[in-house]
């Protein structure tokens, strides 16, 4: 395979994991074989062990002398994103070994930069098109120098109506009368410049590229919108090309943990944010479990954005196969759709059907952390149900928002804190992703 | 004092322009730490006691304004004492401390908490509070009551510039605004929200969780305009006139001019704030967009400043009515 070229401190990350990992086992590089992809190690017992990094693999050889004489050899292979988790079966022969090197491979995240402060921004409409019964998607163009990274669960606080703002012109007189508040949508998607979200699947590259590509500037951002009164309906009249005025990332969003497995489950309009958060994990290697609820089938049509499914030409079972394909393309196998009306895939409550599905095994609930957005009813439920299994749970909550930042104290909910006292916390600022157990419902 | 200089009593401010109580946050001053156009700030109420506030939801928008219920939640004087003022001290505009209440005891516990404290350049009492002694009633809708209060703050504050905050909740504005110049108010802001109720059609129950709240926005404009104008007009003239700040449903040049016109030395923001909050980047924020309008007014009229203007609709009365 033809070398690849790789920024010089990603190399060194990798070969920082490689050292580590030679450490616990006793061995010390000997000979780094950069060009073959290869490195050697050797042990003070005459064992050598090398790794060699292939485009799907890490093949691991590990030879020991034996009766002085005659060499045993083993041979392993790991696959990448199974050696980002220290999965790999090698170390497991070691267990305790094991364990050490998991911990020290799992540093806190450094592959994502700090968010940055939320910044006060003109962006671009690229797109804003209904796909669903009242359910737009609006495509922002960031510009090209932006250095922001919105994390899952934060959200950009809109100004609706840009004519509004002409209304009350640089100049200074007054015309006419503008929407008093901005609104907050979450973040749907983002794009990043060149990259292709199916490497999410499986890494057909080398995994320090991957972590080299998250820091590419963000192109795109999409948010998913319901129109639920004035501002709602003022944002869907924007025509593509018109500047709109955001102030953002705002926020603190999912506290996304390093577990291997989540489980992630959307109730309707609720899978706007749900939708960064999973390809944010497949990032990272997480194993994901998708339970996507709505009402009925054209509540879910927005996150195919397809014009033949929009026209009904494609429903029923064929939707579903679509729905499922969207997020197999980035790894994610298992898509449990479920809709009230059984207009696609099974029919009932998510809540109900993530409950059987945990009762009788088919998904884990050890080593998982739980996700949730929703009507306010459903994302309890999904609480109920992760406190019953002892599952963490992060859910996104959601209330009338005037300044966005935290001055004016107008978002609040009911949070129980470490010490059992009930405070009011602010949605936009503390939130608005809380732990599911901390929230007085 | 040139251009859009301003002294109101004893505070300078480089724009006559304020970031009024309930929006400014020192959040706001992270995404643009400079202020542009900004003079003075006014901090959230604080009251002797930690508040949690009313229940949600707290606000509504309405045409053209904002309905809002927030119950004053604040973390009591001691931490606001402790924690926020330094916080806001890195601000390099005066700063106005709140002040709220639900008997006179704590207005003034909390004013002679403050007024020693020289990041605090003045203290505003909020009386659109209900008292609580005397069957909720807004401390700033009785006069009687209203000057005992005022009189009994100046007496713990000793010289430090006072400011009441009017509520427009009454009958006569001029009757209050009497009674805390009476009192010992060194200015008088005005003003405050309006009562108001937001009802669901769907649910049949109103929408804010404390069934009614203070109304504020560009629909409230004119009414503050001639609040204004009244409280100018029967104490704000003269040698023993006493200076008044105009907050309103401020959202441009000419809504502040206004202001300044009725009689009005300095113009708070506050509503508009949400909409154009400071930035000096991509665009401008409210307070740039009506400094710039006041600027540009006063240069091309050839008037040296912009107190000049204070009140200059009242001036020509000649109709002879009030």
């Amino acid at each position: 395979m033809k070398a690849v070229e790789v920024k010089e401190h990603r190399i060194k990350r990798y070969d920082e994991l490689l050292t580590l990992l030679g450490k616990e086992l006793g061995f010390e590089c000997i000979w780094p074989n950069r060009e073959a992809n290869e490195v050697v190690w050797e042990a003070t017992s005459g064992a050598t062990c090398s790794f060699k990094i292939t485009e799907k693999h890490i093949v691991v050889r590990a030879s020991r002398p034996l009766h002085g004489q005659e060499m045993a050899s083993e041979v392993g292979t790991i696959v990448h994103h199974e050696f980002e988790k220290a999965l790999w079966t090698w170390c497991k022969r070691n267990p305790e070994r094991g364990d050490q090197l998991q911990k020290a491979l799992y540093e806190p995240a450094q592959d994502f930069p700090e968010p940055e402060p939320p910044q006060h921004l003109l962006w671009r409409v690229l797109e804003n098109r209904e796909w669903g019964p009242e359910y737009y998607v609006l495509t922002f163009g960031v510009g090209g120098r932006s250095r922001i990274d919105p994390q899952p669960g934060q959200f950009m606080h809109v100004v609706c109506d840009p004519d509004g703002k002409d209304t009350l012109t640089d100049d200074g007189r007054r015309r006419g009368y503008a929407l008093t508040l901005r609104r907050p949508f979450s973040v749907h998607r983002v794009h990043y410049a060149g990259f292709d979200r199916r490497l999410l699947a499986t890494p057909k590259m080398l995994p320090f590229e991957i972590s080299h590509i998250i820091r590419r500037p963000l192109s795109k951002m999409d948010i998913l919108y319901k129109l639920v009164g004035e501002g709602t309906r003022s944002l869907s009249r924007v025509q593509p090309g018109r500047l709109l005025d955001v102030i953002g990332p705002l926020g603190n969003g999912f506290n996304i943990e390093r577990e291997r497995t989540a489980i992630i489950v959307a109730g309707g309009i609720g899978v706007a944010p749900l939708v960064a958060l999973a390809e944010r994990l497949r990032y990272l290697g997480t194993e994901v479990y998708m339970y996507l609820g709505a009402v009925t089938q054209e509540h879910l049509q927005p996150i195919l954005r397809d014009a033949a499914v929009q026209r009904g030409f494609i429903h029923g079972t064929e939707f579903c196969e679509r729905i499922m394909r969207e997020f197999e393309e980035i790894g994610i196998d298992v898509v449990k759709v479920c809709t009230d009306d059984g207009t696609v895939g099974e029919k009932g409550l998510v809540t109900d059907i993530l409950e059987g599905d945990i009762e009788a095994g088919s998904i884990p609930s050890h080593s998982v952390t739980m996700y949730a957005c929703g009507p306010l009813a459903m994302m309890k439920r999904v609480s109920d149900v992760a406190r019953k299994h002892a599952i963490p749970c992060q859910v996104l909550l959601e209330e009338r928002m005037a300044c966005g930042v935290g001055t004016c104290f107008s978002c609040t909910c009911r949070i129980r804190g470490k010490d059992g006292k009930v405070e009011k916390k602010r949605v936009c600022k503390d939130g608005p992703g809380f732990n599911s157990e901390d929230i007085v419902w | 004092m040139v251009g859009l200089e301003t002294k109101i009593s004893d505070l300078r401010m480089h724009t006559p322009l304020l970031a009024v109580s309930g929006i400014f946050g020192i959040e706001y001053s992270k995404l643009s730490p400079k202020l542009p156009g900004v003079g003075a700030v006014v901090t959230k109420s604080v009251t002797l006691h930690p508040r949690s506030g009313n229940p949600e939801p707290r606000i509504i928008e309405t045409p053209a304004g904002l309905l809002n219920s927030i119950g004053l939640q604040n973390p009591g004087i001691q931490r606001f004492l402790s924690e926020q003022i330094p916080e806001l001290s890195v601000l390099e505009v005066p700063i106005i401390a709140s002040v709220a209440g639900s008997s006179m005891e704590e207005y003034v516990v909390c004013s002679s908490l403050l007024a020693p404290r020289d990041e605090i350049d003045a203290i505003e009492l909020n009386v659109s509070c209900p008292n609580v002694e005397k069957g909720g009633i807004e401390f700033g809708s009785d006069p009687g009551v209203l000057r005992h209060l005022v009189a009994e703050v100046r007496k713990a504050v000793g010289s430090k510039t006072l400011i009441v905050k009017l509520t427009p909740n009454v009958t006569d504005i001029a009757l209050p605004a009497q009674a805390a110049v009476d009192g010992g108010a060194n200015v008088l802001s005005l003003i405050n929200t309006l009562r108001g109720m937001v009802i669901d059609v769907d649910t049949c129950r109103p929408k804010l969780g404390n069934r009614f709240g203070g109304l504020s926005g560009q629909g409230i404009h004119p009414v503050a305009v001639y609040m204004v104008y009244r409280c100018y007009t029967s104490c704000g003239q003269g040698e023993k006139g006493v200076p008044i700040i105009g907050i309103g449903g401020v959202s441009s040049g000419e809504d502040a001019l206004e202001l300044i016109l009725a009689g009005a030395t300095c113009v708070g923001i506050g509503t508009a704030m949400f909409r154009d909050p400071y930035d000096a980047k991509s665009k401008k924020s409210v307070f740039q967009r009506v400094e710039e309008y006041l600027r540009t007014y006063i240069e091309k009229r050839g008037i040296h400043r912009i107190s000049d203007l204070v009140g200059k609709a009242a001036e020509v009365s000649s109709l002879g009515f009030e």
